[in-house]
């Protein structure tokens, strides 16, 4: 028999590179917002460059939007939220292109 | 709307995963408000005994914290704890200071089923009943005050008379002692003759100039 295509349509997925091979089906979740990382913070409509991730040099990611909230309040002492040390954005992520 | 969201995975994850042992969801009808019961298991001071935990959420959780008491309503009485008023109020650093956005209603749950459980002996707080006369309903707003006086104790050491005596309020204040009670203003007034007018109301702007 011979198979003819008439038709075809690509389907792409794509993921931030967070630096870990894991291919969880949940996929991992910002811990401020509890939205997967692929998703966007509760602010955005289109996730993606529009709604980027942030990493600091604890090694703990966030959605940028959701970290920037918190980091600007006087409450969050400039901490980050899962292990309280000062915030400082891990530079060498920020420029990367997702995969 | 952010909020809601935030609380629908929480609500979604207590319903499909469970809650953690000791705490059963009681009601969470809206975004709002809710409450929960908690009971602290093992050989402790409050075995047998069942509490509840009500539960405020703003707009704005969880940036900020939600305002988080136990139930005193007859129905459910606050547990005898050195850090829980009679009213519910509950002092505990992660409900103000220390509160971050990746914490959730279950991981309050297990914290303070864990004060519970290690504490040693069961009685209110030496100010509670000064500090239930005169507590705002939102505990959160109790910190604010508290957070206030400090920040003034740590930018001046005045000669006590020279300053507005909100701040000689503050040094009167034995530190290891620092509870909520600093928010009940008039009754640690009336240990400094000087100041015997009753406490205006304290801001953040009128506090931090002097």
């Amino acid at each position: 028999m011979k198979v003819t295509i008439k038709n075809w349509h690509a389907i792409a997925q794509w993921r931030w590179d967070i630096g870990t091979n894991e291919t969880d089906e949940e996929g991992d979740v910002c811990g401020i917002c509890r939205v997967p990382y692929e998703g966007c913070c509760p602010s955005c409509k289109m996730p993606g460059d529009d709604c980027p991730l942030i990493w600091g040099e604890c090694s703990h990611v966030f959605h940028m939007h959701c970290l920037l909230k918190w980091i600007g309040t006087a409450a969050s002492k400039q901490q980050c939220p899962m292990d309280r040390r000062p915030w400082v954005t891990a530079e060498r992520k920020i420029n990367n292109n997702p995969r | 709307m952010a909020v809601s969201r935030r609380l629908q995975k929480e609500l979604r994850d207590l319903q499909t995963q469970g809650t953690p042992i000791g705490i059963v969801l009681l009601q969470a009808d809206d975004f709002q408000t809710w409450k929960l019961s908690i009971e602290v298991l093992g050989n402790t001071l409050y075995q047998g005994e069942k509490f509840a935990l009500r539960f405020q959420f703003d707009s704005s959780y969880p940036i900020t914290p939600p305002a988080v008491t136990f139930v005193a309503d007859g129905e459910y009485n606050a547990p005898m704890h050195p850090h829980v008023y009679s009213n519910g109020h509950i002092c505990a650093s992660i409900l103000g200071n220390e509160w971050s956005p990746v914490l959730t209603v279950a991981a309050v749950c297990i914290t303070l089923q864990s004060m519970l459980a290690s504490c040693k002996v069961s009685c209110s707080p030496p100010d509670d009943q000064r500090y239930v006369l005169h507590a705002p309903a939102d505990p959160r707003k109790v910190r604010s005050v508290r957070n206030v006086l400090w920040t003034l104790q740590l930018m001046h050491t005045p000669d006590p008379l020279g300053f507005p005596w909100s701040v000689y309020l503050s040094r009167g204040v034995v530190y290891p002692n620092l509870t909520l009670s600093l928010f009940d203003c008039r009754l640690q007034t009336t240990s400094t003759p000087a100041a015997s007018k009753p406490c205006p109301m304290l801001t953040l702007s009128q506090c931090i100039i002097p």
